[in-house]
Parts: C-alpha cells; structure tokens; sequence
C-alpha cells in the first residue's frame, strides 16, 4: 500500500472524471479504476476494493444510488467510503442519497480544490476509524 | 214560485242556483218591478170590485169618492209604472200603497159607509206596506188606514151604530198586526237573502282565488318544464367535461354527453346503475359511504381517478364532486364532475422530464467549464499573467452567471408544477442575512454603493430552508445594489413584529434602496415570472426576470409574504415578512452565531 489510498471514480462524462482525478491526486490519493457507467463501478468496486467511491447520481446501466446500496448490502466491501456527486440541488436528493448510504452528497458544478480538501478528509476518517 | 224555486234551488246545479237566487232575490227587495206587479193585482182587484155594483142592492151610495177612489188607483198604478225609472228612489214605492189605502177608503165612504165588503181589500196594500224595509212605512201606514176608515164617518156620521166602533178600532187593530208579521216575515227573509247573497259572493271570490292559483301554479310548472329543458340542454351542451348526477344511494340519474363521450358508456346503460359500479371508482373512496358523508358535511371533494376505457387505454380524471340539495336544503344526490387530465398530466410530466434533462445537460458542461478555470488559476507551475488571470475571471464570471440562469429556471419549473416543498428547520436568520451582505459586498463596493445592515439583537427564528432563504434574501439585496446609481444607498434591515401577540409574531427583513425605482402600474406584475420594470430595461440593467417571482414563491412556501413600496427616481424598499418560529429550547440543535456585526459596511 504505498501508493496511498484508492479511489475509483464513476461518471459518464469524461472532463468531469478528468476533473475528479486531478483532486483525488491533490488529496494524495491514487485512481484505482476511472469508469463510465454504475455497472462497471460496482464490478470496479467489488474487483479493488477501494478506499473510497466517487460516484455520479446520473449514470446509465445503474445509478450512483444503486451502486451505493449495493456497496453498503455487501460486507466484504461495506466499509467503502462513498462520495455521491450530483447535478441535483433538491433536499429530497440530497436525502435520497444520504439515505443510499452515502458519507457525503456534493454538488455539481464543485470546485477542485473543495473537492480534494472533502476526499482528505473522508480518507482520513477512514484511516483513523 | 220564486221562493219555492229558492228553497230547492240549494240541492240544484250551481247555475241554476245561481240564476233562482237572483231571481228570488228580485223579487223580495223592493225593486219597481214587483211593486208595479202588486199594484197591478190591487188594480185588478179594484175593478173586479166594481163589478159587484152589478149585484142588486150593492150601489153607489155617493158618486163622488166612488169616482176619486177609482181616480187615485188609477194614479197609483200609473205611478207604480214609472216608479221603475232608474231615477227614482226605492222608498219612495211606499207611496203607492198609501194611495191605494186612500183608494180603498173613498170606495167604502162612497158604496156603504163602514159597513162595506170592499174593507177586505185594505188587506193587500197593507201587505206591501209590510213588505217595504223599515217600520217607516208601517208608522205612516197605521194612520193613514185610520183615516181610511174613519172616511165613511166623515160623509155620513149616522152610519155610526152601535158596534161599528169596535169595527173601527179592531180593523186596523188586525190590519197592523198582519202588517207587523208580514213585515218581520219580509226582514226575516232579506236577512236571508242577504246571507246568501254574501255566502255567494265569497263563494265567487274563492272560485276566482282557486283559478287564479290554478294560472299561477300552471305558469309555474311551465316555467320549471322551460329551465329543466335549459338546463338539461345546457348539461348536455358540456362535451369536455363528464357530469354524472345520482341520488342518494349513488344510483346515476344524470349522464351527460360528456360523461358518455369521456367514459364511453352510453347514457341508457348508465342512467339507473350505482356510481360505484364504474371502473376503478374504488380509487376515488374506500368506501363510497364514507366518501359521500363526507362530501355531505361541507366543502367539495376533488379527487383523482384512473378510469380504463373499453379499449383498455387509462385516462386520468379529476373529479369534483358536490352533494345536491333539494329546496328545504337537504342532501337528495351528488354531482360528479370530471375532467380528462390525462394530456395535461402527460405534458407535465414530459415537461419535468425535459427540465430535468437540460438541467443535467446544462450544468455538467458548466461543472467542467468552471473546474477546469479552476484548475488553470491554481496551476502553481505556471501561473497566469495579470492578463491571462483577468480573461479566466471573465470567464469564471459568465460561467457562473450561466450556472444561476440555469438554476433560476430549474426552481422556476419546479414551483410551476408544484413540486417545491420547503424541508423545514429552524433557521436564525442573523446568519441569513449576514451572509447576503457579506456575498454582495464586492459588487456594491465595485459599483459605489454604501450598503447596510441595521439588525435588532435578538435573534430572530423562523421554520424553513435555509438555502432558500438565503436566496430570497440574496436576490433581493443583489437587486437593490443593480438597481442602485453610484453613490446610492443600500439598507438591510432584520427585525419582529409581534403587535399582533407572540402567536402572530413576524419576521421582517427589509431591503431598502435609493434606486431608480418601479413605476406604480408595474407594481402589480413586478413577481410575474420574465417581468422585468420598465426602469430597468431603460437603464439597461441585466436580468431575465426570474429574481423576484422566485424570491415571492420562497416567501409563500413559508407562509409569508413580500411587499413593495416604490418611488421612481427615489427608490424601492421590498419587505420580506415571515411567520416567527418558536425559539429553540436551551441546547437546542440550532445555536445563535457569536459574535454577529449589527452593522456591516460595504464600499
């Protein structure tokens, strides 16, 4: 493990997965898988074992929520940190997605820079728990 | 005969009663007719009287008051003739029998003195004397008789034997009484008479009230035949909308066009079936009893009902339903009226569809756009030229001012359809507005604009979303600094308003400028969604006119309100008035934020 922690990343568009990368590599963290849809992210997931989960809300095959749930329904893997992302502004979503099992739901458009500082944080919470 | 016909007339048909009676009636009041009647029965009598002279022995003792007798009947009868004239007043008949009374005397002074057969026919004026009204006739009467038969004394005194007098004084002794009892015979009768006469009348005037009710009630009912016509062509008129009436129990008495047209059931097969028996109406009650109790107590249900047609395709219908009352205003039936909202639903839902995907299209581009300008500021290998920085700012600027635009719409459409819900909870709104101030300060330092916030220093609570919230606030502080000249003024103020006690307390946020104003007649539309002040176009001022018809559905989600006073050329001040909540108990999950300035300043 010495490349740090292992982030897998889920998007359908490939800027914001570039853009998710760059801050996972400012938090200190390496990419493990960086996947277009919530299918390959759960086989991504079930195939690593990462540290944590960057997930999109709107994804094709299965959604973020999805693979959540099915992240937090298996205990091999359930200690997986998940980062929701989201275009979606509503409280009900943001709910839907705390209620998935989701450590944190963050906005779309973000700023890198948060972005890193939040996945510091979750990485951390992981190592001291 | 008249009488006899009036005794039996009462068991006889209406109309012949009707007619006896007033023939009866003739007859006995003193009309001229039957005075000239009876005067012609005295005149008839008199000359049969002169036939006895014919008898030997029986002669005119003294011609002359023969020949006046025989001269004052024949005035009598012809005065009873022209008695009949209109003119002529009815008492004046008495006249007559007087004059016969006078006749009679000089026939017996002038055929054998008191001892005369001819006494006998004082009997019959006597009679009619009876029969005139009133005693009058009777008290002039009595005197006259006894002059009458004093007559004979007065030509020949030594007729006066021994007895005669008692014929004197017994005569018109009897005569009297007769005329007494044939008087109070006659009253009798007229009183009768006019029982009757006035039992007619009110039977007339009942007959007349009956046929006038009998017009009346028929106008009526054809006035109810003609708005039941109306109506029913009127319901029947309604092809878009399904009105289905029923009684009571729900069993279907109306079935409009609509209704046949919407449902695809034809009225007879409706007409007579219970409401309940329809497809899916189970989904507009659980218990159609129930339902109807409730629709009974007071306010008209509207409810949603998925209805599948004969071809199996689901139509979704709104359905207000209202009980019907009958005139005392009880509860005989209800109405069903439906409309097909299936197209609208279908549109609304494809339009949420559409909002949502050019929301998600939208932003995930502006997510890159402002992420990667990020990136680029941030690159500490190879920082921008002040010149570069200041393009990227630009960028970053309208990239953002994209990103607002794109919300705007989204809440837009989200109110629109109803589907804004405010998640409550507590919000201190110190922090609120704190933060507005804080987030317009740049722009009003950059434009010259003094900008203010004056807050009372207690907190102030209210239930509701802070995102929201602060929204509201922003859009209308950031609107106050566009608005605003060079050189103009901005004050926020945060206050309470509990003059109407504790459980009426409110929250008062108020944005005052010293702007270019609204014009009065704008007033009304300013929260009208695209609106935009004719002020505001003229001094070019950028926006879409979102701002404040969203700022408005923020306040009434929160049960408030938002006011407006404005002056051209002096400036506008919105209030935004909100329901105080409750302050939180000690320890409560929301605190108070230390240490908030009561004044900011900007510029």
């Amino acid at each position: 493990m010495t490349e740090g922690p292992v982030v897998v990343i889920a998007d359908d568009d490939a800027d914001i997965r570039h853009l998710v990368g760059v801050a996972v590599r400012r938090a200190g963290a390496s990419v493990g898988a960086s996947v277009s849809d919530g299918a390959a992210a759960w086989q991504a997931i079930r195939d690593i074992g990462p540290d944590l989960a960057i997930l999109d809300v709107a994804m094709p095959r299965m959604s973020g929520l999805q693979v959540c749930r099915s992240v937090r329904a298996d205990p091999a893997i359930a200690g997986t940190r998940v980062l929701l992302l989201s275009a979606a502004v509503h409280t009900t979503a943001i709910e839907a997605g705390l209620a998935a099992g989701a450590d944190l739901y963050s906005h779309k458009p973000f700023s890198p820079r948060s972005l890193a500082m939040q996945i510091r944080e979750l990485l951390t919470a992981q190592v001291t728990s | 005969m008249a009488i006899a016909e009036a005794v039996r007339s009462p068991r006889g048909m209406a109309a012949n009663r009707s007619d006896s009676v007033s023939s009866f009636v003739r007859h006995f009041a003193s009309d001229p007719n039957s005075v000239l009647e009876r005067q012609l029965c005295m005149a008839s009598t008199y000359l049969v009287s002169q036939l006895l002279f014919l008898i030997p022995g029986a002669s005119a003792i003294y011609l002359k008051p023969v020949l006046a007798a025989g001269a004052l009947m024949v005035a009598a009868t012809v005065g009873a003739y022209f008695l009949r004239a209109p003119a002529v007043p009815l008492r004046v008949a008495m006249v007559i029998p007087l004059v016969d009374i006078l006749s009679v005397g000089l026939l017996r002074a002038g055929t054998g003195g008191v001892g005369s057969i001819f006494t006998f026919m004082l009997v019959l004026p006597v009679i009619s004397l009876g029969v005139e009204p009133g005693r009058l006739p009777m008290v002039i009467g009595g005197p006259v008789t006894i002059a009458a038969l004093l007559l004979p004394v007065a030509y020949d005194p030594a007729q006066v034997g021994v007895g005669q007098w008692s014929r004197i004084i017994f005569g018109p002794i009897i005569l009297g009484l007769t005329c007494l009892s044939v008087n109070e015979l006659a009253r009798r009768l007229r009183s009768r008479v006019h029982a009757v006469q006035r039992l007619r009348r009110e039977q007339e005037r009942l007959l007349a009230e009956a046929r006038d009710h009998a017009d009346a009630s028929a106008a009526a009912s054809a006035l109810l035949r003609e708005s039941t016509n109306e109506l029913v062509s009127v319901i029947d008129a309604v092809t878009e909308q399904a009105i289905v009436g029923t009684d009571r129990t729900g069993r279907v008495d109306v079935f409009n066009t609509g209704a046949q047209k919407m449902l695809g059931v034809a009225a007879h097969d409706a007409i007579g079936r219970s409401i309940a028996r329809f497809d899916g109406f189970d989904e507009l009650t659980d218990s159609l009893q129930t339902f109807l109790t409730e629709v009974r107590s007071g306010a008209p249900q509207v409810r949603d009902w998925t209805y599948t047609t004969r071809d199996g395709s689901e139509l979704s219908i709104k359905v207000a339903v209202t009980a019907r009352r009958d005139a005392a205003g009880d509860v005989d039936g209800f109405l069903f009226v439906g409309t097909d909202v299936t197209a609208d639903r279908e549109q609304a839902r494809m339009k949420d569809q559409f909002v949502n995907l050019i929301s998600h299209e939208l932003r995930t581009p502006l997510s890159s756009i402002l992420g990667y300008l990020e990136l680029l500021e941030d690159d500490e290998e190879t920082p921008l030229t002040a010149e570069q920085a200041q393009y990227v700012g630009t960028i970053e600027r309208n990239a953002n001012r994209l990103l607002r635009l794109v919300s705007d719409l989204l809440f837009t459409a989200q109110v629109e359809s109803g589907r804004f819900q405010v998640q409550e909870q507590l919000v201190e709104l110190h922090s609120v507005v704190a933060a507005s101030i804080e987030s317009a300060g740049p722009v009003a330092a950059a434009r010259g604009v003094t900008l203010r916030l004056a807050a009372c220093d207690d907190p102030v609570f209210v239930s509701g979303d802070p995102m929201r919230l602060g929204q509201a606030v922003d859009n209308l502080v950031s609107n106050a600094v566009k608005f605003t000249p060079a050189g103009g003024r901005v004050a926020v103020t945060l206050g309470t308003d509990e003059a109407d006690g504790a459980d009426d307390a409110r929250a008062l946020i108020s944005i005052s400028d010293t702007g270019v104003g609204i014009p009065a007649d704008e007033v009304d539309r300013l929260f009208s969604r695209f609106f935009r002040a004719s002020t505001a176009s003229a001094n070019a001022i950028p926006g879409v006119g979102l701002g404040l018809s969203i700022t408005r559905a923020i306040a009434v989600a929160h049960r408030g309100q938002i006011r407006v006073a404005s002056t051209v050329g002096a400036g506008t001040a919105f209030t935004l008035d909100l329901p105080q909540a409750g302050v939180p108990h000690a320890g409560g999950s929301v605190g108070v934020p230390a240490g908030l300035p009561a004044t900011a300043h900007a510029g």
